[in-house]
């Protein structure tokens, strides 16, 4: 089955091909799409052609839905197949199959280096791909978990803007915040 | 092994990566090129979008000292507080830096007043809380108190505070009556959870089980072990259970 194509500009002026239902992942190109106001091309001034591509891979492979993993493994259940309990098993290992291929997909997929994964997140965000969001968003909370400031700062090549007696203050409040009754 | 591998490909992907994206931005889009240029900002786009991932108070309280555009984003996303000590912070600060507290936890008196070892009027009142918290947080959910002095003005307040309420957990609290679970019976009809543990309760002689609504109730869960009189189980089996 072949659908509408859809051409997005990026914003370095290069043109990129996508099916129209890979396209409705994204809520902002869905709504251009029902707006009725494409005009040939959409322009994409926020996201580079180094991500663009990526990002049309992820839309392909989510085609119509735009959940990650996760909320397939919950949703996308069929109505009828209480019906047949034989299809019912089928179904479901057919489905565990799916949810499997797809997780290996996104690990393989997520497999890039810290500035794509910033750009990836931009793009996602103004895009409104939820679960692209929540994919890259999760993998960025992963390295904050567990690390000190100082550890942070470094994974994310920041510098902090306290000066040293401000930030002193800060441990301090933080510490007083946490002060609970010892053997409690 | 590989962990160093991932550091030094990370690594290089922000210089190179970082780099280019500067020379070819300049030609084009400047804001592109800001945004590639400092990370931090980039960050700050989505930062509450990741901050919604860490629930944790170790990894919030390190995120708020990273810089001081991340201790704005974890103090706006933060939605869970945890105080171990009342008197540790003034709740009038608590407000000033939080603003969309969902659910708090709260403990006053130390353990030894288990064994009657704090004097009876020794504080950890909860009034200032529950009235500092009225007006800031009006989508406050849970509450979860220990060792304080709530009294039943302090739960009535907390009843017509907060419309939404769901939760509340007193253990080894004392200072009301029955009069007090009765208010939330009666009028929190969202209330989901009502635990009172090892609490203080005195007896204001109301029959605070059948002030539960007949119909229309969203209780799930309801302990009182501590509350050792007139409870009307009858009026409780009309409730619906």
């Amino acid at each position: 089955m072949s659908s509408t194509k859809i051409f997005l500009k990026s914003s370095d002026d290069k043109t990129f091909e996508i099916d129209e239902t890979a396209a409705r992942a994204s809520e902002t190109l869905k709504n251009i799409i029902d707006g009725g106001c494409l005009d040939g091309v959409i322009p994409l001034p926020n996201v580079s052609s180094n991500i663009l591509p990526k990002v049309i891979e992820y839309c392909k492979k989510h085609g119509g839905d735009n959940g990650s993993s996760k909320k397939i493994a919950n949703g996308g259940v069929d109505k009828d197949k209480e019906i047949l309990p034989d299809y019912d098993e089928e179904e479901d290992k057919r489905e565990k199959v799916r949810v499997d291929e797809l997780k290996k997909w996104e690990e393989e997929y997520m497999d890039f280096d810290q500035q794509v994964l910033y750009d990836l997140m931009l793009a996602a965000n103004y895009l409104h791909i939820k679960g692209l969001l929540d994919l890259t968003v999760e993998k960025a909370a992963s390295m904050i978990r567990g690390r000190t400031p100082d550890q942070i700062r470094e994974n994310f090549n920041i510098n902090s803007d306290f000066t040293p007696e401000e930030e002193e203050e800060m441990i301090l409040i933080e510490d007083e915040w946490d002060d609970e009754w010892a053997f409690d | 092994m590989s962990k160093d591998e991932d550091r030094m490909v990370d690594l290089d992907g922000v210089t190179t990566g970082g780099g280019g994206g500067v020379a070819h931005g300049a030609s084009s889009n400047n804001t592109l090129s800001c945004l590639l240029s400092c990370p931090d900002h980039v960050l700050e786009n989505v930062l509450e979008n990741v901050l919604v991932f860490l629930t944790s108070r170790r990894d919030r309280n390190s995120v708020s000292l990273v810089s001081k555009s991340w201790y704005r984003a974890e103090a706006i996303t933060r939605s869970e507080l945890f105080i171990g000590n009342c008197y540790a912070v003034s709740p009038c600060r608590v407000i000033e830096r939080f603003q969309r507290v969902r659910s708090l936890v709260l403990k006053g008196k130390p353990r030894f007043a288990d064994f009657s070892l704090v004097p009876p009027n020794w504080g950890a009142h909860f009034f200032p809380w529950v009235s500092a918290m009225a007006s800031a947080y009006p989508w406050l959910k849970k509450v979860y108190l220990k060792h304080m002095l709530v009294t039943d003005d302090d739960l009535n307040l907390l009843v017509s505070s907060f419309p939404g309420f769901k939760e509340l957990v007193l253990v080894c609290c004392d200072g009301f009556g029955t009069s007090g679970p009765a208010a939330l019976a009666n009028k929190c009809r969202q209330l989901r959870l009502l635990d009172l543990i090892d609490d203080d309760v005195m007896d204001d002689e109301v029959d605070w089980i059948s002030c539960f609504p007949e119909t229309g109730m969203c209780l799930e869960s309801l302990s009182f072990d501590c509350v050792e009189w007139l409870v009307n189980f009858e009026a409780f089996g009309a409730t619906g259970g």
